[in-house]
């Protein structure tokens, strides 16, 4: 197992150089990050020609690429093209993205786990059919038009029905919060209902799909019937023999949709206003910005390496050998 | 069988929830928004409470004015923390903030010598008072003389020779090395030097390069010297500005205004019906106005500001430089059909533009276009054409000498707006046997290369006249056209230096006219914008000049 685990490490390395090459001199080279400032009359050419330099804009592609990893190395992340430093906007970010995304993916793995197992074991029942349609509608709603739906629905209405601020649609908290420790996680219940319903719904009905197919496929093998064939009790074979082996698709789909959606789920944040790492990414390529979408994807891209890692490992566990029970 | 029922209620359980919904929805009669307007003074407004106001920007640093983080919203959130010795009206006139400055005086033409006069009883709120020093630092900070700071702007600044404080520094002498007839314009907002000195590690050019940058400023650096000031800035998420308890002048009626950093303008109307803010100002797009102005307890008004779109034609082209061609694009072009499809689609006083340095609303507005370019004239135009040597080809496309009547519109791509513009005006030229062709172009680098033939843009017009002159003059910064007139040279000579107020605007419309008769540019309209405030609030108007707060330390709950 270790030196498995090592060598992918090093692979990686390579991997993760050459993607922040290719990106480095992609965003360099999509735009320039001074031409507002070009354009606006009272800015004189000498000040823009200075904000050049300190943005080393004079400076070839290669060798800007060259800086940004001396510095990386030290663990430099640089500041952005208006000064401010990345690092903490980065922290932050992906903060944000984590809160949002690892409570919606726990909900949509557990909602999906339970309604694909309950399909595939009642299979063609009225369960079936009706979570079968649940899924293709929600997988196929546009991320941005089921957020509107739920701001009107979900929030407006609610809260003209009860004559309180329950939901919110906009951030993360209350901006002037005031109360104690359980107002406030009621506050903040309140505020991230909304995105991470659009999250869940959307991530649950993928994999509802997957452990519902994984289980019919599993249901009908070999050693199912052999176990049941034993007189095991049906519950047993499911959860200890059926569900673990049926997992294992939906294990190596998790762990990479983690690093997938880690680098931000872009539309939701942004209907919502949750500023993290979708929204960074964003406005980095719109600034033309390389500071920070270099940043952004060094942090996606170790997620993702690790991730691709952490599935490969799991399947390796979760490799069925059924045990006497 | 047990499944089957437990589906059953679970089916009966939702139809009653979907109905109660659906009952809760629809038609509100009980909401108690609508009241008549009543004009209510100051005196009879409420102290207290608290506003929320959605920023379309998060600004970078609390110093709008250097060259990184100059945005609009950094100057409206600023504005009545730092405020300075004017401010502008909605008709673009400057008000003097009397409660800072008690007199503004131009006590010598030659050498132009500006004095001001300090309230007494100015202080920023960490107990300093407001002096000369402060008045000093704010020019030097953008004179340009001092390459190490980055000033967003130089304008007028540059021209003042000195700031002296006299009289325990209460009294400002500025006197000019170059005459500057905007004067009035300057000093439009005051930073703290201490302050600012302090943020730099006690290098005042680094407090104003970085000192407030907003992820690493230090609050208590930010002391105010106005109604308001900063007490919470929390990064990606929101600010707050509270009223100042050491204010001396007149105090703001609200307690706070939260400013909540709501990027995405298309999700501002949400956050207004669902109370999560208050007041907003997004750019305005036809869907979401029409979504503010469906939202109950909410009032929308729609302004035309200082941004205005026009058209530039280049005067190298071998058409576009002959007068008569020019005259023929504008008197081919149908504005008034432009503007109905695009601003007029947002309100229906949206005018044609027909003055390049006045805006309508402005007293010195005079319409000097309408009377050539007022109403379209395709006969006018193919009769100017037919003067200037061009004839009509079979296909009806005029031509000259073997060469085809072809011009290119050019804007910056992608921009809706401006791509509909182009479509209107291809199919109104095309009518008049000129062959127009959409060349958009994926950044402004074309307008320094001269790469196009009729470009489409917008400028900020604004306060201070002077800074037309550099899109006019010959030779002039932002005179893409490559347009030449003497006389139209010596008037901003004169002009820029005309101190009497009416003889400047009466010289500017001279100039204006002067632009009209060549026609090296073609005003069309300016850009509508969006204010949209609670029922429960008294006192948002909409301003083109200053921004959506110019008025906020007025602003109270009903």
């Amino acid at each position: 197992m270790l030196p498995f685990i090592i060598r992918r490490l090093l692979v990686s390395i390579p991997l993760l150089a050459v993607s922040s090459f290719l990106v480095f001199v992609l965003v360099a080279n999509s735009g320039d990050p001074l031409e507002d400032l070009r354009l606006n009359p009272r800015v004189s050419a000498r000040v823009v020609e200075l904000r050049e330099q300190e943005l080393n804009l004079d400076k070839p592609v290669i060798v800007r690429y060259g800086i940004w990893v001396k510095d990386i190395v030290r663990g430099d992340m640089g500041t952005d093209n208006a000064g401010v430093p990345v690092r903490p906007q980065l922290t932050r970010a992906l903060g944000v993205t984590m809160r949002l995304v690892i409570v919606s993916l726990m909900i949509a793995v557990g909602l999906a786990i339970l309604v694909g197992v309950i399909s595939a074991v009642r299979q063609y029942s009225i369960f079936d059919y009706s979570s079968t349609f649940a899924s293709f509608l929600f997988f196929s709603l546009p991320v941005f038009w089921l957020a509107a739906l739920l701001k009107e629905f979900g929030a407006i209405r609610i809260n003209r029905l009860f004559d309180r601020q329950l939901v919110y649609t906009i951030g993360q908290e209350s901006v002037d919060f005031q109360g104690g420790f359980l107002a406030r996680l009621g506050d903040i219940a309140g505020h991230t209902v909304l995105p991470a319903t659009t999250l869940i719904l959307i991530s649950f009905a993928q994999y509802s799909r997957y452990t519902r197919s994984s289980m019919l496929d599993v249901l009908q093998s070999d050693y199912v019937r052999t176990a049941r064939a034993k007189g095991l009790a049906g519950r047993r074979v499911l959860t200890r023999h059926a569900l673990r082996n049926a997992l294992i698709p939906l294990a190596t789909v998790v762990a990479l949709d983690f690093g997938a959606v880690i680098g931000g789920a872009v539309v939701t944040e942004r209907v919502f206003n949750w500023r993290g790492m979708g929204t960074l990414l964003i406005q980095g390529v719109q600034r033309f910005d390389v500071n920070v979408v270099q940043a952004w994807l060094l942090v996606t891209a170790t997620v993702v390496v690790i991730f691709n890692l952490i599935a490969d490992i799991a399947y390796a566990y979760l490799d069925p050998r059924i045990r006497l029970g | 069988m047990r499944s089957k029922r437990g589906v059953w209620r679970l089916l009966a359980l939702l139809t009653v929830f979907s109905l109660i919904l659906a009952a809760c929805g629809g038609d509100d009669g009980d909401e108690t928004g609508g009241g008549e307007e009543t004009e209510t003074t100051t005196e009879d407004q409420k102290s207290g409470g608290t506003v929320i106001l959605a920023a379309e920007q998060e600004p970078e640093s609390l110093n709008w004015l250097t060259s990184a983080h100059n945005t609009a919203w950094g100057s409206y959130i600023m504005g009545w923390v730092w405020p300075g010795a004017w401010y502008a009206d909605p008709k673009g006139e400057k008000v003097q903030n009397k409660d800072l400055v008690t007199s503004v005086e131009l006590t010598s033409e030659d050498p132009q010598t500006v004095v001001y006069k300090i309230n007494k009883d100015a202080v920023w709120s960490d107990g300093t008072p407001i002096t000369a020093d402060d008045f000093k630092y704010y020019w030097e900070a953008q004179n340009g003389k001092n390459e190490a700071y980055q000033p967003a702007g130089t304008t007028g600044y540059e021209d003042i020779e000195s700031v002296e404080g006299s009289d325990n520094g209460k009294t400002v002498t500025v006197k000019f090395a170059k005459k500057f007839a905007d004067w009035d314009a300057l000093f439009d907002f005051l930073l703290p030097a201490h302050a600012f000195a302090k943020a730099g590690g006690g290098d005042p050019i680094k407090g104003f390069n970085e000192g407030f940058v907003t992820e690493t400023v230090d609050l208590a650096n930010a002391v105010s010297g106005g109604p308001f000031k900063v007490t919470d800035f929390k990064r990606g998420q929101s600010m707050t500005l509270e009223k100042n308890e050491k204010y001396w002048g007149k105090p703001a009626f609200l307690d706070k205004i939260i400013i909540p950093f709501i990027t995405d303008a298309t999700q501002q109307p949400a956050a207004l019906e669902n109370k999560e803010a208050d007041v907003a100002f997004p750019q305005a797009q036809i869907d979401l106005v029409q979504q503010v102005k469906a939202i109950q307890g909410i009032t929308s008004e729609i302004g035309f500001g200082t941004f205005w779109e026009h058209l530039d034609f280049n005067f190298e082209n071998q058409h576009l430089g002959v007068k008569e061609v020019r005259q023929a694009v504008g008197k081919a072009i149908d504005r008034q059909e432009i503007v109905k499809r695009l601003p007029g689609q947002f309100s229906d006083e949206a005018k044609v533009l027909d003055n390049r340095i006045f805006k309508p609303g402005q007293d010195a507005y005079k319409a000097n276009g309408a009377k050539e370019y007022g109403k379209r004239d395709v006969a006018g135009a193919k009769k100017l054409l037919e003067q200037a040597g061009y004839a009509a080809g079979p296909d009806g496309i005029y031509a000259k000498g073997g060469n085809k009547l072809t011009l290119r519109i050019t804007w910056r791509d992608p921009n809706p707006r401006r791509q509909q513009t182009a479509q209107l005006l291809q199919a109104q030229l095309k009518e008049a046997g000129i062959d127009a062709q959409l060349a958009p172009q994926p950044s402004f680098a074309f307008l320094d290369e001269g790469n196009f033939d009729i470009a489409l843009f917008g400028w900020t017009g604004g306060t201070v006249l002077s800074s037309n002159t550099s899109i006019y003059e010959t030779d002039g910064g932002q005179n893409h056209a490559g347009h030449s007139n003497k006389q139209v040279d010596e008037l901003f000579a004169k002009a820029n230096v005309e101190f009497d107020q009416d003889e400047r605007e009466d010289m500017m419309n001279q100039i204006d006219t002067l632009l009209w008769a060549d026609l090296p540019t073609l005003p069309l309209f300016q850009v509508p914008e969006l204010l949209a405030y609670r029922d429960t609030i008294q006192g948002p108007k909409y301003n083109g000049f200053q921004g959506p707060t110019w008025n906020a330390h007025q602003w109270s709950l009903k």
